[in-house]
């Protein structure tokens, strides 16, 4: 069965088609949580390739100057939704659960940012991801830390590990003392010990005792023992989990946001989790949909967008003692002008959406004008600096001095 | 960048356990046979072994018998000159073993093209060339989650038979590949066009940027050894800028993948089109590429790579690369700069640039052997190698992918990881898998086989079996500890379950761990 699942998988590649997979059935249901004060949490979502900032949340007030610059890719009218409050801009349609939720007042979006100009490696994925991740505009070669890692050095380690990556980045919660925990599917994370199991098992924990100095076995030694014990109290208490919400199928960002919430609601003191999804590097073809399918970038929109939603409901309707605020950023926008495939290259300043039941909707910091005269080596400019985001989470979600997880000070979002 | 939740994984998420387990529920003897004074055990390797296994590990996906006797008798550097000349090596032992390619079967082609490769890895001769390709497959990192799967077979075979040769020689096919033009959008990257109010149209820089970034100089100047170039106040200084890639990409206009036959079984090589290309003088790094009309515009593609091989810093940048993949993530500068000094000295001769590498004396210092991270590939594949008892490849391809290498199908332009951080493949999550996978690779091997094994080499007690399997199969001088707990284990028995038992300890020991 799970080999076939395999095959078709390679055979699906062959036959070129897209991919598709079910979510598997997941046996978790609840556990009552107990502990006092709610815990705060933040969930990160890496929007892998640099996200089209204009075609997420349209500038309504330059329209026609917006087509111009996209004739094949820009958004019509019907596929915008003017923002409450806020008539200037409008959400690509394809985020339509999270405009319910910024009705709500539960969003908030924050235009014009990106790091400041001058940063090393500004349109390079890899540079770019390494600062949207650490939080910093150094232009030191080496950066060994992320700014939710730095901040996770100071949280107390309970049965668990604070931080948990479903694949957010390398750095993003990597501390200069804390090393996060990685799990790719909370059912496959145990350890399977073949033959003589109970025996294998025994001796298998043994062999985690051996200390080595070399750095093979330090590694490897001190990562296979944190999988050893905490697989087991994740396979202990996330099975209790049952969701209260309805995930979409087919949709990856969901699968994992429904991990999260398994792990929240198990209430093992978790800080932050962090997960990515890949495909916004959109050089090609970007939203060429039709025939009732949509538009790369769009499918990629409606994905988050839906996820975000379900999980919001569940982590709601869990009624885990937490307050969860959710981020959604990627390392950079994209050019304003569509270029001659019909897509979008590395650009500069983007959106960034922070969703939460304590979040004051809204929009905020500038969003850039596109007029020529406005646009800064033909890029989108950057009005807000990410630090401001990470600080006002920070200081007013996570009740952190942001002062020395930044080199130095940025003004708090009024979102918080 | 590591990307955990990616599609392949998701799906492969679902499908692992292959686990044919074999619940042996057999009757414990009691503490009959203890474990035998290690003084009267031959748990030693002498040093050659030791360095023979060392080379094998490194040029290729580590020891079996038949090389380590092949070293013993030749010495590494005739092995070495062997392996870099690959097509003069007799192969046809290996090839009987290859599960064929049947280009007409749609649905199996990519499948069998990746056992191929897995097979080629564990049983070919040619290992350096198997090493060489996976090394240009993670540098280029062309994925088949992208690009058609025909053109993927084809990508693989260009990656093959260009493994040893000359860089620029690789560029100039990588550049035309029908699967990177797919991959990073250089298809059909039209140079002349205009949107609907007449306005120029800037090309696609995708393939551009990657080509500067990732294939070729890096994004910062470097010194022949490897360091950071600064500037007065101790900044790095950028090897390129925003308009060398939005130049390079005008020179590269043009260009598109070839035409399949009706059943999608062929493809021809990619086709330039003058009507796409920019014919515009451009400004790549300071040098000027002379804008060509009509057909004559295909060499700017050439003329822009003679720019990139004469950049300093293309040396460095993949010498540092070369020697973290197969020699030390941690060299010294002086190491990098004699590497670098081979590559740029033979314009990008790659035979002559890892033959320096090899035959370095820091390739076989104490601080480079055993000193690295089997990497996934090499975890499995050694096993199969050295344990060459049935193990099915396609089991064996299953685990590769299960644990963070998924071969032609890499998540993004930064492959399976950073090139010098091997140890982010190996987290807590991959790790366990790295277990569960061992365990089923070792569950559906031959016990018939190995039970004659034990029998005709005489192996009656643990000790024996243990030093047999560390000393003579796998080469791993096993460190006192990790020897006590595994004939402990064994508990006096010889049976085969209980030798697997062992044998699936020993993989998740950091004694097999070491590279």
């Amino acid at each position: 069965m799970k080999r076939r699942d395999f095959l078709h998988q390679c055979s699906l590649f062959s036959i070129g088609l897209g991919l598709s997979w079910q979510t598997a059935g997941m046996a978790f249901a609840n556990p009552a949580a107990a502990s006092a004060g709610p815990r705060r949490i933040l969930v990160a979502i890496n929007l892998f390739g640099g996200n089209d900032g204009l075609n997420t949340v349209v500038p309504l007030k330059e329209y026609d100057r917006y087509r111009r610059l996209r004739p094949t890719l820009g958004l019509p009218r019907e596929r915008i939704l003017t923002l409450e409050n806020a008539p200037d801009l409008g959400f690509n349609a394809s985020l339509a659960s999270i405009n319910d939720l910024y009705n709500q007042g539960k969003v908030a979006v924050v235009a014009g940012v990106g790091l400041p100009l001058g940063t090393r490696g500004l349109f390079d994925h890899e540079q770019s991801q390494i600062r949207f991740q650490a939080g910093s505009s150094s232009s030191g070669l080496v950066i060994n830390t992320g700014w939710i890692g730095r901040y996770l050095d100071s949280v107390k380690e309970e049965e668990f590990s604070p931080g948990v990556d479903f694949g957010g980045g390398t750095l993003l919660l990597r501390g200069n003392t804390f090393d996060p925990l990685n799990i790719d599917r909370i059912e496959r994370f145990q350890l399977i010990a073949p033959f003589d199991r109970e025996r294998t098992s025994d001796f298998y924990r043994r062999l985690r005792e051996l200390n080595e100095d070399d750095v093979v076995s330090k590694h490897t030694q001190t990562q296979r023992r944190k999988g050893l014990m905490q697989s087991e109290v994740v396979q202990q208490r996330a099975r209790a989990y049952q969701p209260k919400a309805q995930y979409p199928e087919n949709n990856p960002v969901a699968a994992t946001l429904q991990q999260c919430a398994a792990l929240i609601s198990a209430d093992l003191g978790i800080a932050s989790l962090s997960l990515g999804y890949n495909g916004f590097d959109t050089h090609v073809q970007q939203n060429i949909g039709g025939n009732g399918r949509l538009g790369t970038h769009d499918q990629l929109l409606k994905n988050v967008s839906d996820a975000v939603a379900a999980f919001q409901a569940d982590i709601t309707a869990q009624q885990v003692n937490a307050e969860v605020v959710t981020l959604i950023f990627s390392e950079f926008g994209r050019t304003p002008r569509e270029n001659s495939d019909r897509g979008t290259d590395h650009g500069f300043g983007s959106i960034m959406l922070v969703v939460g039941n304590s979040i004051k909707g809204g929009v905020y910091g500038e969003y850039p004008s596109i007029e020529d005269t406005a646009l800064v080596m033909n890029q989108v400019a950057v009005t807000t600096d990410l630090r401001r985001v990470y600080a006002t989470i920070l200081a007013k979600h996570l009740q952190t001095d942001p002062g020395p997880i930044f080199e130095g000070d940025f003004p708090l979002l009024g979102f918080l | 960048m590591k990307h955990h939740g990616n599609l392949l994984r998701q799906v492969l998420a679902l499908t692992v356990i292959l686990f044919a387990f074999v619940q042996t529920a057999l009757p414990q003897t009691p503490t009959a046979l203890r474990a035998k004074d290690n003084r009267t055990t031959n748990a030693t390797i002498d040093n050659d072994k030791i360095l023979a296994a060392h080379y094998l590990r490194r040029v290729g996906f580590g020891p079996n018998a038949q090389d380590m006797a092949l070293i013993s008798n030749i010495g590494f550097e005739a092995y070495l000159k062997q392996q870099l000349e690959p097509g003069r090596l007799d192969d046809s032992r290996a090839e009987r073993r290859l599960p064929p390619l049947d280009l007409t079967n749609r649905r199996e082609r990519f499948l069998q093209d990746l056992k191929r490769w897995v097979a080629r890895m564990a049983f070919s001769n040619r290992q350096l060339q198997e090493k060489m390709t996976l090394f240009f497959h993670e540098l280029f990192s062309v994925s088949a989650n992208k690009v058609p799967d025909l053109l993927m077979i084809d990508h693989e075979a260009l990656l093959r038979r260009n493994s040893l040769a000359n860089f620029r020689t690789i560029l100039l096919d990588i550049a035309r590949d029908n699967a990177m033009l797919i991959f990073l959008d250089n298809n059909n990257n039209n140079g002349r066009a205009r949107d609907e109010f007449g306005n120029r149209m800037p090309p696609n820089v995708n393939f551009a940027r990657e080509l500067l970034q990732i294939y070729t100089i890096g994004t910062i100047q470097l010194n022949m050894d490897g360091t950071a170039i600064l500037d007065a106040t101790g900044r790095p200084l950028p090897a390129y800028l925003e308009m060398d890639v939005r130049e390079l990409a005008r020179a590269l206009t043009g260009w598109n993948v070839g035409t399949p036959n009706r059943q999608f079984t062929e493809i021809s090589s990619s086709i330039f089109d003058p009507n796409e290309h920019d014919e515009s003088n451009k400004m790549v790094l300071g040098q000027q590429i002379v804008g060509r009309v009509g057909p004559e515009g295909a060499k700017e593609l050439d003329n822009a790579i003679d720019i990139i091989m004469q950049q300093p810093s293309l040396a460095p940048n993949i010498a540092k690369q070369l020697i973290f993949k197969f020699a030390t993530e941690t060299p010294s500068p002086a190491y990098v700069e004699r590497v670098a000094t081979v590559f740029k000295n033979s314009n990008g001769d790659m035979r002559q640039t890892m033959f320096a590498l090899f035959t370095d004396p820091e390739f076989t210092a104490p601080s480079t052997i055993s000193s690295q991270f089997k990497e996934p590939v090499e975890y499995f594949v050694g096993l199969v190698r050295a344990y060459d008892n049935q193990i099915p490849t396609l089991d064996t391809l299953f685990a590769i992918f299960d644990t963070g290498q998924p071969l032609l199908v890499p998540e993004s332009v930064f492959s399976f990881y950073r090139p010098g951080e091997k140890r982010t493949l190996l987290d807590s999550d991959s790790l366990l898998r790295h277990d569960n996978n061992a365990g089923a690779l070792l569950s559906v091997s031959n016990r018939e086989k190995l039970e004659r094994m034990v029998r005709q080499k005489n192996l009656t007690t643990p000790d024996a079996i243990v030093d047999f399997f560390a000393t003579q199969i796998f080469y791993v001088p096993l460190k006192p500890e990790t020897r006590k707990i595994l004939i402990e284990y064994l508990n006096g028995e010889t049976n085969p379950d209980k030798v697997l038992g062992m044998l699936w300890l020993f993989t998740c020991s950091p004694d097999y761990q070491r590279n």
